[in-house]
């Protein structure tokens, strides 16, 4: 017999125990017993996941009798728990586990002994029982990966992506000084060596900008995970770095109606926003699943402690719809989801020469930037995307076999960059229009038991077609047409003490570039086109290229105590393969936001890491500590490097706007190590608990014999959180203080930057929050302060720094209503 | 596919201020053989350098210079010597370099003489009253042999939060080594010889 009242999402109490969010009622093993001991009645419960009928062991029951102290306690290995002790009337219960929706049930006893079965539905996508998810990249695997999910996620709403990872150790960002935008640098890569997924949707855009964010709204996703490390094998090209996966929350399987209406206000920079989301099931078709969602944003430019970082206003908008029918045998959805934003540029970057730069560089305070004042208008110069995504997916169990998925997606992402120009002149200064139809067809077989091991894995092929158009009267990068395809296997051989997980894969990539007739004599005299691959064209020149490469993972976990089973260490050499990128083989031009010229080399072939990475991690009852050390070799590393020039401008090369230092795409060696370390303690019995991280990258050019340029600076945070108990009305109240601390980068050459890097830095911040459940509804409230003390700093991984401060003090406040209003449905 | 989606190229206004050629017409005030030199950057924004040609002019003499601006990336070349008057209110030319004295230069043993020979009112309405110099028209005066550089800059200086940012203190401040306001639109240095 079901009562169940399912609130698909993380909600109410004991959400998600991962998030270190949950100050709920110490959990009691698997049979609890009520305060009020009196009564005698018994009430017991299967936990399950919705569609497979897995029991779920660690499921967290919190449940409140007649009103009264919240209790809770824990599923056993079998998904089974029991609760004694109860009085007759009304048992309230919130049952949560960290990878599926919470259930809040409402149980009238009347008997002295009732069973439920209560099914939890799954966060991560729908799988049949047979198969055990091998992609789940979230736990107790031999990659180093995090994930950010429930509430957790709730707090960065409203921001950015980039923004929103950086709590993640190892994770920080390439801030552009568009909008306060930017890019994730995952263990000290970025941009083409970092894939990010959108409900496993390559997300394909113009990577290749310094200052192009990835057009990604984090404000979709149920969950954010980040794969540290090379994952090329399963994921592909540009995952040589790292991977973000952004998924979206499951639509839902039982009928009902949930959804989320939110708002949030910043102090700095000014502004808010609000975001709704509604999923509707349907009991008269069985399976028929809807969901729309949407968010808008606005903010004024923000402010640094000193002055107005002028025209860095943002405008920012989603919408998406998505429609499933779900059955046992088979699921299918389909989803189109458009991601708007106008950002404006810095006035503190508006360079137009050497001379200008080097006048503004390290100035304490921006030329011009005076009297400047936050406005909410944004002027030239901007950027304007629009990216579209629409994608369908199926999902089909093959009895005996396992499960096969299918994915297909079409992207169109629709960039116009703004420059300051004369007045008579209204539209962009450069347009580019990239077109991507994907496809994936995977397959996970089922587990095969091995002896006392299983075998349990995937395999698929991929294919890519893409297509790029560039609107521009400046030579910048071509117009391309690019076609690749892959496919990988993925085995592992799963023990109760031990993981070995062998992948392979192999890639391809055609690409054809269609160079103007500038371009291509451009870079024919200066030699850097390809000629064995290049030919004189009606409109300039075609360029084919065709790579391809195979990578392979191998890796294995190890759980080396019988009696701690809590302690794992993994390991995990990879070998992966990356392409290079369209403006490595083809820049001519001025760099955007720089004053630099860039230019390619045609002659470019592929980049291979090699990389080998080990984690220890502990999960203890009130410690769980992590920590992982990487090293890699990459062959053939892109490097963008100055190259002196000869001529009446040497070592520059001259320009109508003066002399520009030019840089040039050139393959080198590199070798990167680092490692991260946390730390989460939670005080035995006491409201009060203490986290920690710290992550360590260098990186070095081994031709060059220097450092690589953009590597984020040793960091350093810790946490203390303070979890004040459950009362009526409220659940999870938190206060916390944090700091931060950034290193100095002194592993960064000075002759091959624009500027020394800037000094350490310390940010204060702090934050609490409170829920508010309800019988059909959750209220999420929180109040996040950030650089309270005002700190003046520059980042150095932070194009700004060059020109301006970054932001100073700010508020943000949020507040969002999940509900639910399902209908009862009796087994 | 794809390509079916997207307009082809060329289906769209390309819109840019971009200048590729400048060029420095002398005319001797009293008669005589014009002298015209330019710099040069066939790929614009590219990898191959610009060059500038040396300029060679004889002593005592006074010349008309005329700044010429030119995008010859475009098909047919574009003449931004008429945008530029068309906004004369945000630009300015400055005529610097150690071979140089003038408003903008201020060069201890300068071979030339540079004075400004227009207002903005000669091309535009002048709505902020001022009738700064543009220094599309100037006049030359050479002086004693010698050889050095002369630097002729292009500034937008387009109003900033509302107020004009060209003032008389543009010229000013570059001859004092200070950085103007604005930004660069043209930069470019050409080998003088006066004998």
């Amino acid at each position: 017999m079901i009562w169940a009242h399912v609130l698909a999402a993380s909600v109410i109490v004991a959400a998600a125990p991962a998030d270190g969010d949950a100050p709920v009622p110490s959990p009691a093993p698997a049979t609890a017993t009520s305060a009020d001991a009196r009564c005698g009645y018994r009430w017991r419960a299967s936990i399950v996941e919705a569609g497979t009928d897995e029991a779920l062991a660690g499921a967290r029951v919190v449940y409140r009798n007649n009103g009264g102290v919240p209790s809770a306690a824990i599923s056993d290995a079998e998904g089974q728990i029991t609760v004694t002790d109860l009085c007759p009337g009304v048992l309230q219960m919130a049952v949560s586990e960290t990878d599926h929706a919470l259930v809040v049930l409402r149980h009238v006893l009347s008997e002295a002994d009732t069973h439920d079965r209560i099914e939890l539905p799954p966060l991560h996508e729908h799988h049949s029982s047979r198969v055990i998810v091998v992609h789940d990249e979230n736990r107790g695997k031999p990659a180093a990966s995090d994930a950010i999910s429930g509430a957790k996620l709730r707090r960065v709403r409203g921001r950015p992506l980039a923004d929103a990872l950086t709590g993640i150790g190892g994770v920080t960002v390439l801030r552009s000084p568009a909008g306060g935008m930017g890019k994730p640098i995952i263990r000290g890569q970025v941009g083409g060596r970092n894939l990010i997924l959108v409900d496993g949707v390559r997300h394909e855009a113009q990577q290749w900008g310094l200052d192009h964010a990835p057009e990604v709204d984090p404000n979709g996703a149920g969950r954010i995970t980040v794969v540290k490390g090379a994952a090329t094998t399963r994921y592909g090209q540009r995952a040589s770095g790292g991977v973000v996966l952004l998924d979206s929350l499951p639509l839902l399987r039982t009928p009902g109606t949930t959804g989320e209406v939110g708002t949030f206000a910043s102090s700095n920079a000014l502004g808010g926003g609000g975001n709704a989301r509604v999923d509707h099931a349907l009991a008269r078709v069985r399976g028929l699943a809807l969901r729309v969602e949407g968010n808008v944003a606005r903010h004024r430019a923000a402010l640094a402690p000193e002055y107005a970082l002028a025209n860095t206003g943002s405008n920012t908008w989603n919408g998406g719809a998505r429609i499933g029918y779900l059955r046992d045998a088979f699921d299918i959805d389909v989803g189109y989801r458009v991601f708007g934003t106008r950002l404006g540029i810095c006035d503190c970057l508006n360079v137009s020469s050497s001379e200008d730069f080097d006048a503004r560089a390290g100035a304490r305070r921006p030329p011009g930037l005076a009297d400047a004042k936050a406005r909410f208008a944004i002027a030239r110069a901007e950027q304007r995307v629009l990216h579209h995504l629409a994608l369908a997916r199926a999902r089909v169990p093959l009895p005996r076999a396992g499960e096969l998925h299918a994915l297909y997606a079409f992207q169109f992402d629709d960039r116009r960059e703004y420059d300051r120009v004369r007045a008579s002149i209204t539209g962009p200064q450069l347009r580019l229009r990239l077109a991507t139809h994907t496809g994936e067809l995977h397959f996970e077989h089922r587990s095969i038991p091995v002896g006392a091991w299983s075998l349990e894995g995937i395999g698929g092929v991929n294919f890519g077609q893409q297509s790029n158009r560039i609107t521009s009267a400046n030579t910048l990068i071509p117009d391309y047409e690019q076609t690749s395809w892959g496919a990988y296997q993925v085995e592992r051989l799963v023990h109760p003490r031990a993981e070995l997980e062998l992948g392979v894969r192999y890639d391809g990539i055609y690409r054809r570039a269609d160079l103007r007739e500038r371009d291509y004599l451009g870079q024919s005299v200066t030699g850097h086109i390809d000629e064995a691959n290049c030919r004189a064209s009606g409109r300039g020149g075609i360029c084919e290229h065709d790579f391809h490469a195979p990578s392979g993972t191998v890796a294995a976990l190890v759980r080396p105590l019988a009696k701690v089973p809590e302690l794992s260490w993994a390991i995990k050499l990879d070998s992966a393969a990356r392409t290079p990128a369209i403006d490595e083989q083809f820049m001519n031009g001025a760099a955007p936001s720089f004053p630099i010229i860039g230019l390619g080399d045609g002659h470019l072939g592929i980049e291979r890491t090699w990389a080998g990475e080990t984690t220890a991690r502990y999960d203890g009852a009130w410690l769980n500590v992590e920590g992982s050390a990487y090293a890699s070799y990459i062959q053939n590393y892109i490097a963008f490097t100055p190259t002196p020039q000869e001529g009446p401008c040497a070592p520059l090369t001259c320009t109508v706007r003066g002399p520009f230092p030019l840089f040039e795409f050139r393959a080198t060696n590199a070798r990167l190590y680092g490692g991260e370390l946390r730390f989460d303690l939670q005080a035995p019995r006491l409201p009060l608990s203490l986290s920690g991280t710290g992550a360590w990258v260098r990186a070095f050019d081994l031709r060059a014999r220097g450092f690589l340029p953009f590597i984020p600076a040793d960091r350093y945070g810790l946490v203390g959180r303070w979890s004040w108990p459950d009362t009526r009305a409220s659940a999870h109240g938190y206060l916390e203080l944090s700091g931060t601390f950034v290193a100095r980068q002194r592993r960064a050459d000075v002759a091959q930057d624009f500027a020394p890097a800037p000094r350490s830095y310390v940010l204060l911040g702090a934050a609490m929050g409170v829920e508010f459940p309800g019988r059909h509804h959750v209220v999420h409230t929180s109040l996040v302060g950030a650089n309270l003390l005002d700190a003046r700093y520059r980042d150095y991984t932070s194009l700004l720094r060059y020109f301006a401060d970054e932001p100073g003090w700010s508020l943000q406040l949020r507040v969002s209503i999940e509900f639910a209003v399902a209908r009862l449905r009796r087994d | 596919m794809t390509g079916a989606c997207l307009p082809a190229d060329g289906g769209e206004e390309q819109e840019t201020e971009i200048i590729s050629r400048v060029t420095l017409t002398l005319t001797p005030a009293n008669g005589g053989d014009q002298v015209t030199v330019m710099f040069d950057d066939p790929d614009g924004d590219g990898g191959v350098s610009g060059m500038a040609e040396a300029l060679l002019l004889p002593a005592g003499a006074t010349f008309d210079l005329t700044v010429a601006l030119l995008n010859g990336l475009t098909d047919p070349p574009e003449d931004i010597t008429r945008e530029v008057e068309a906004e004369a209110e945000e630009h300015q030319i400055l005529i610097s370099g150690d071979a140089v004295r003038g408003p903008a230069s201020s060069a201890a043993d300068p071979l030339i003489e540079h004075t400004y020979a227009d207002r903005e009112s000669d091309y535009a309405d002048d709505s902020v009253g001022e009738d700064l110099p543009v220094g599309i028209r100037n006049s030359v005066t050479t002086l004693g042999p010698g050889s050095g550089e002369l630097r002729v800059v292009l500034r937008h200086l387009p109003p900033l939060a509302g107020r004009p940012q060209k003032s008389a203190q543009v010229a000013e401040l570059a001859a004092m080594g200070q950085p103007p306001p604005g930004e660069v639109d043209v930069d470019v240095t050409f080998e003088l010889t006066v004998q």
